[in-house]
């Protein structure tokens, strides 16, 4: 409308110049300069931009508008560089469901609570946090748990990617909250850590046996395999300590690596369908 | 004013004239109260120049609409802290420069084409006197910089951003922005000397 620079308005030809891009930088700053103060230049603008592309813009505006707003979760897996449809998959994951979380806390609350009333707590908390992570990736995928079951059904996104997805998601909720609770369980001095190797193996081979098994029941397998050979060990040697020595840390490590190249042959050998099990 | 060829205006509690004659100001306030109406004539008046604006940054057509789309989500969810102050257009364009460094930042690939910005062109009798009013000999010598120190005199004064968000614009490191500001500084000094 007005501006401090006189009644100078920027012609017809002069804009169409540089709607096309042909005019030269200063000018064109110029232009840019005046078109932020002057209303009608910028209806001359407006003439000159591409319709099509603007009536098209607007309806994508129109339609995210109409979206509810992503959560907290959502919004800072999108800052940490995940595309849209993936933060979505990742956020609505069962591990990040609240009641998923209060069972995760209370199991482990029940632990440090135990802990402190002998040595029955220590134990009960290493046979259990490795096991915490494949339960939660068995759990993250299928009709019951699963809120997006329905529609990724019918998704044309990758299973398997879906399932790594899910997966991530759920060691970094089970790493955050097991590594806090193995901060108090005392009698470990590195209960914060010994856990980790033997966790990542459990979840690696849960993947692996997906290539065959639906996800739950392949957790199923290698979370109650750890869990029966666990606890027995503890009932014949009052304490699960010696597994997680370097032999058995070794041993983890040997399972994980063997865990990969199976999915790795896996997925060479039949694509590693995941969703033929759903 | 003449409403844009782009987009048509459903009334819906505002009368259409109210809408037509509302200032940015007033229409941004409407916005921030939840009214889709308000939305749609901003977009009306500012996507246009919007998107050519961002265009002569971006060689990406694709990414310049997301940009806008961007933009306009971003102003329908946070109308409300417009300060009152100053052009709604000057704000609308630091959200939209912004967005566009972002999206950059996601796909650096698509980072300003230095070689699709067009050389010095002849400029008409009449268009150099326009020229005049607003920036005097700063005009001719600005078209003498390389292309190089004129995108970084671009970025930085005539958009507003600030040293690093130039170097993610323009997909270099933002020491380098600094030195090629001194350069630019230094040329432009000794044209107009």
């Amino acid at each position: 409308m007005s501006s401090t620079f006189s009644e100078w308005h920027a012609d017809d030809r002069l804009i169409e110049r540089y709607a096309a891009g042909v005019l030269d930088p200063a000018t064109a700053a110029s232009v840019e300069a005046h078109v932020l103060r002057c209303r009608a230049c910028r209806t001359t603008v407006a003439g000159h931009a591409p319709a099509a592309r603007l009536a098209l813009a607007w309806s994508a505006v129109t339609e995210r508008i109409d979206d509810p707003s992503p959560g907290l979760v959502e919004r800072s897996l999108r800052r940490l560089g995940l595309t849209e449809s993936d933060a979505r998959l990742a956020a609505c994951a069962p591990a990040m469901r609240l009641a998923w979380l209060a069972a995760l806390v209370a199991v482990l609350l029940f632990c440090v609570v135990a802990a402190a009333q002998g040595d029955v707590g220590p134990n009960l908390f290493m046979v259990l946090a490795p096991a915490l992570p494949s339960i939660g990736v068995g759990l993250a995928y299928g009709p019951w748990t699963d809120g997006t079951y329905e529609v990724g059904r019918a998704a044309p996104y990758s299973a398997v990617r879906l399932l790594f997805l899910r997966t991530a998601v759920v060691l970094a909720v089970t790493f955050v909250l097991s590594g806090a609770a193995g901060l108090v369980v005392p009698g470990h001095r590195n209960g914060v850590v010994l856990w980790l190797i033997p966790a990542i193996a459990l979840v690696t081979g849960t993947l692996a046996l997906s290539a065959w098994l639906p996800p739950a029941w392949a957790a199923s397998v290698t979370g109650g395999t750890w869990l029966a050979a666990v606890v027995a060990y503890w009932k014949s040697q009052g304490s699960v300590d010696p597994i997680f020595g370097p032999a058995g840390q070794v041993a983890a490590g040997v399972v994980f690596l063997v865990a990969c190249l199976a999915i790795d042959r896996a997925r060479r050998v039949h694509a590693y369908d995941v969703r033929r099990f759903l | 004013m003449p409403a844009s060829p782009a987009v048509s205006f459903p009334a819906a509690d505002l009368m259409e004239t109210d809408v037509d004659a509302a200032s940015d100001a007033a229409l941004l306030e409407a916005t921030a109260a939840g009214e889709r109406v308000a939305l749609e004539q901003l977009y009306a008046r500012h996507a246009p120049w919007l998107l050519l604006r961002l265009q002569r940054r971006c060689a990406d057509p694709a990414l310049v609409d997301e940009v806008v789309q961007d933009t306009f989500v971003a102003v329908w969810r946070g109308a409300r802290s417009y300060s009152g102050t100053g052009e709604v257009a000057a704000w609308i364009w630091g959200i939209g420069v912004r967005r566009l460094v972002d999206a950059l930042r996601r796909r650096p690939a698509a980072a300003l084409d230095l070689a699709a910005v067009p050389e010095v062109a002849l400029e008409s009798a009449e268009e150099r006197v326009l020229l005049g009013i607003e920036y005097g000999d700063l005009g001719s010598a600005l078209n003498h910089l390389s292309p190089e120190l004129r995108a970084v005199v671009q970025a930085t004064v005539l958009d507003g951003l600030t040293t690093r968000e130039a170097g993610r614009l323009l997909g270099i490191p933002s020491g380098t922005v600094k030195t090629r500001m001194m350069r630019a500084r230094a040329a432009l000094r000794q044209e107009l000397a």
